[in-house]
């Protein structure tokens, strides 16, 4: 789906930067040979993405503009309904909004949401710092030791589920099996959010910075192009 | 037990050769052996070290990176035969950066520090990264400067 806007978006643009956080370039590979992409399609094994951008959780999305600025800080967005039936996200107004954004009929600026996003603590870096112990560790076969490192990580950002789903496959366990969901699950119970998505592109929310921009285009249904929904090999990447 | 801070038992109270310092902040997460002294249960290593395996540099005004320099509060010098030598947790104190040492794994990390990262994302700036295609290509979003780019992270699991 990202190669797929990106085709369309290029010439006005834009360029799709997707990135995997994933151990190694064997477990990304499929992933990306099947995308096909002709953007930039990178993988980082030391997850330092996560570190820069305080990425606690992924799919992450920004929007970055041409003098290098962020526009629209991280956010839970999906191009896709590969998971909708799971989280609940659609696609239809993430896609137009990057639309009506690359064709410049909105700024999607929003001083706010940069101003009072979430950063991290000092307890964040220590786990991201125990969690890079835990993995050259791990890296050079040195399992049982990394084993209180990536312990440590997970009680020290028990919100970071980037890391903590990052270091499941490194510590033999499935990080899309059943210990990932009593993971989230014992997240969520203890009244926390898995997902936190910014709400102006959240679904069934008009009464927002998008919808009123939608409002002001068409009455408030989206573009027609923008909500074509789009399945393919890609999705998800 | 994993401490976040040294703690050394009398045993330790030596030089460890072949001890592993990451670079938690760096791209390449890049991992160096330095030889790892104890005093007065503290642990040290030396000022050449310390820029090897960092990249960061004792100089009279303080603790460098680069162009910017950190001045010194804590007391962290030390002479280990004869060279100049810092201690880790000083370094770490300075910087205000998250140290992990494990001794018995022989293994220390050096993080990024919170109010660095803060600082950077809330300036509205993106943080430029440097990272590779699957055919090893290095790719930096600074690369892509005059177009608007979307930053789409994800992982394979």
């Amino acid at each position: 789906m990202w190669q797929t806007l990106n085709t369309e978006l290029a010439p006005f643009g834009l360029t799709v930067i997707t990135v995997a956080l994933d151990k190694n370039f064997d477990d990304a590979r499929p992933w990306i040979e099947v995308a096909a992409p002709t953007h930039p399609s990178l993988i980082d094994t030391n997850y330092v993405m996560a570190d820069l951008y305080n990425m606690v959780n992924v799919p992450t999305v920004l929007w970055i503009d041409e003098e290098g600025r962020i526009v629209r800080p991280n956010d839970v967005l999906y191009v896709d309904e590969t998971f909708s039936a799971i989280h609940g996200y659609e696609a239809a107004q993430p896609i137009a909004a990057l639309r009506a954004w690359v064709h410049g009929e909105y700024s999607g600026y929003d001083g706010d949401a940069i101003a009072d996003q979430p950063v991290a603590s000092a307890d964040d870096q220590l786990a991201r710092a125990h969690f890079a112990t835990a993995w050259w560790l791990a890296n050079n076969g040195r399992n049982a030791e990394a084993e209180p490192h990536f312990e440590a990580a997970d009680a020290l950002a028990p919100h970071d589920f980037t890391i903590r789903r990052g270091a499941m496959l490194m510590r033999g366990k499935d990080p899309s099996g059943m210990e990932f969901f009593k993971m989230a699950g014992d997240w969520v119970s203890a009244g926390n959010s898995y997902y936190v998505p910014q709400s102006d592109l959240a679904p069934g929310t008009s009464n927002n910075k998008f919808g009123k921009f939608l409002d002001q285009i068409n009455g408030g249904v989206a573009p027609q192009a923008a909500v074509r929904a789009s399945h393919s090999p890609t999705n998800g990447h | 037990m994993i401490f976040s801070h040294p703690v050394y038992s009398p045993s330790m109270n030596e030089t460890q050769v072949g001890f592993t310092v990451i670079d938690g902040a760096s791209s390449q997460r890049s991992a160096t052996t330095v030889a790892v002294s104890t005093i007065d249960a503290k642990a040290y290593v030396s000022s050449a070290d310390l820029q090897r395996a960092l990249g960061i540099e004792r100089k009279p005004e303080g603790l460098c990176v680069g162009d910017v320099c950190y001045p010194v509060r804590t007391a962290l010098d030390a002479t280990i035969d004869g060279q100049p030598a810092v201690s880790i947790d000083g370094v770490a104190a300075t910087l205000g950066r998250p140290l992990v040492f494990d001794a018995a794994a022989a293994v220390a990390c050096l993080g990024a520090g919170a109010a660095q990262r803060s600082q950077s994302l809330k300036s509205g700036y993106a943080p430029n990264f440097t990272l590779p295609d699957l055919d090893g290509t290095l790719h930096s979003l600074s690369d892509f400067r005059g177009r608007k780019v979307v930053l789409y992270a994800y992982a394979s699991w």
